[in-house]
């Protein structure tokens, strides 16, 4: 009986362990400061607009609390999407420059930080 | 002995062949495949530790000193090969630093678990320490499997997770294999004697040692060659 009943105590508190993990981790992502990124419009003729200007063609509002319409700022002050920028920019990015490079065509950084997370040339 | 040499050639050869070679993946630049084997090859011998958990086998006829210097280099050679994995991509990639702080994306925040769980667990189980902490030799031995459980479980999903070699999905459930029957062959082969007729040889612990030295530099050296072969156009 003492066993059930520390395996009823236990589940919960482990959970609420888990949930106190996450809510402190979200909250660790959110304020961590955005890197510089050197990307280049010109590199990217042959894309289509709407792939990364998603809110041109999804009618979404795309501005964020303060107004951002570039796509990191408005991904970044949106706390819901905060907490899943690095996965969701470098999926975006990785996806279509690896598609590119396992055509043996040429393409962009599949993996390097330094590739893109410069600061773009004034 | 020779035969010893080779199973653990081929458990170091096939997953990585089955993961790095079958389907590969595009080369990232000769630092950042010759890191990310080294991990791998670290993943496996983590992996390889559960089957030689430093009891006695029939096979090799050597001491139980052998096995236990066998389960603690190898165990140390796991430990720098990750070491190698973590500082030359700091090396090369100084933004990787970011990826050390809780509030990395989840598979890195499990690989860097794991990384802290192994420096605890590998000075603790040293003779000399463990005697001190550990009452029985029973405890020390629960107490090990179950941090060295939790080292593979993290590693799995920081491997899995983070992409790119391991991407597939077949990839994935063959590695979470892998870390499956690791994790249960100590379980099963608990109760199985080891011990078969004859006698064994004795004073042979140096042999494992040098054999771990074997493991190492191949390892260091299969990493080596695959970041060379990511990097160079094949004319395939």
């Amino acid at each position: 009986m003492n066993g059930r009943w520390g395996l009823l105590l236990t589940i919960p508190l482990v959970i609420a362990f888990a949930v106190g993990i996450r809510a402190g981790h979200d909250n660790l992502a959110r304020q961590h400061p955005v890197l510089p990124i050197n990307f280049e419009h010109n590199n990217h003729g042959s894309v289509n607009c709407v792939v990364c200007h998603h809110d041109f063609s999804d009618k979404s509002s795309a501005v964020s609390a303060t107004g951002s319409r570039t796509c990191v700022l408005c991904h970044k002050e949106t706390p819901r999407l905060a907490v899943n920028i690095e996965h969701d920019f470098h999926n975006l990015c990785v996806s279509c420059h690896l598609q590119s490079l396992q055509a043996f065509h040429k393409s962009g950084p599949v993996r390097s930080c330094k590739a893109c997370h410069t600061t773009p040339p004034q | 002995m020779f035969v010893l040499s080779l199973r653990i050639a081929l458990c170091l050869l096939l997953p990585f062949g089955a993961i790095f070679l079958l389907g590969a993946m595009p080369g990232v630049n000769l630092i950042w495949d010759f890191s990310n084997a080294s991990g791998f090859i670290a993943g496996v011998l983590f992996l390889l530790l559960f089957a030689y958990t430093g009891r006695p086998l029939a096979q090799p006829r050597h001491d139980g000193k052998f096995f236990m210097a066998l389960h603690r280099d190898l165990g140390f050679v796991a430990a720098l090969m990750l070491a190698v994995h973590i500082v030359v991509m700091l090396v090369d990639e100084p933004l990787v630093f970011d990826q050390l702080s809780p509030g990395a994306p989840w598979p890195m925040v499990a690989g860097n678990l794991a990384t802290l769980i192994l420096l605890l667990l590998v000075p603790l189980s040293l003779t000399a320490v463990r005697k001190r902490i550990w009452a029985t030799h029973q405890h020390f031995r629960r107490w090990h499997y179950a941090a060295s459980a939790l080292v593979v479980i993290l590693t799995a999903v920081h491997m899995i997770c983070i992409g790119y070699y391991s991407t597939v999905p077949v990839k994935a459930a063959f590695w979470s294999l892998l870390t499956g029957l690791a994790l249960a062959y100590p379980l099963f082969m608990h109760g199985r004697a080891h011990t078969g007729p004859g006698g064994r040889r004795r004073h042979t612990a140096y042999l494992a040692t040098c054999l771990s030295l074997g493991v190492l530099f191949a390892g260091l050296l299969l990493a080596a060659v695959y970041s060379v072969l990511g990097s160079v156009d094949l004319p395939l």
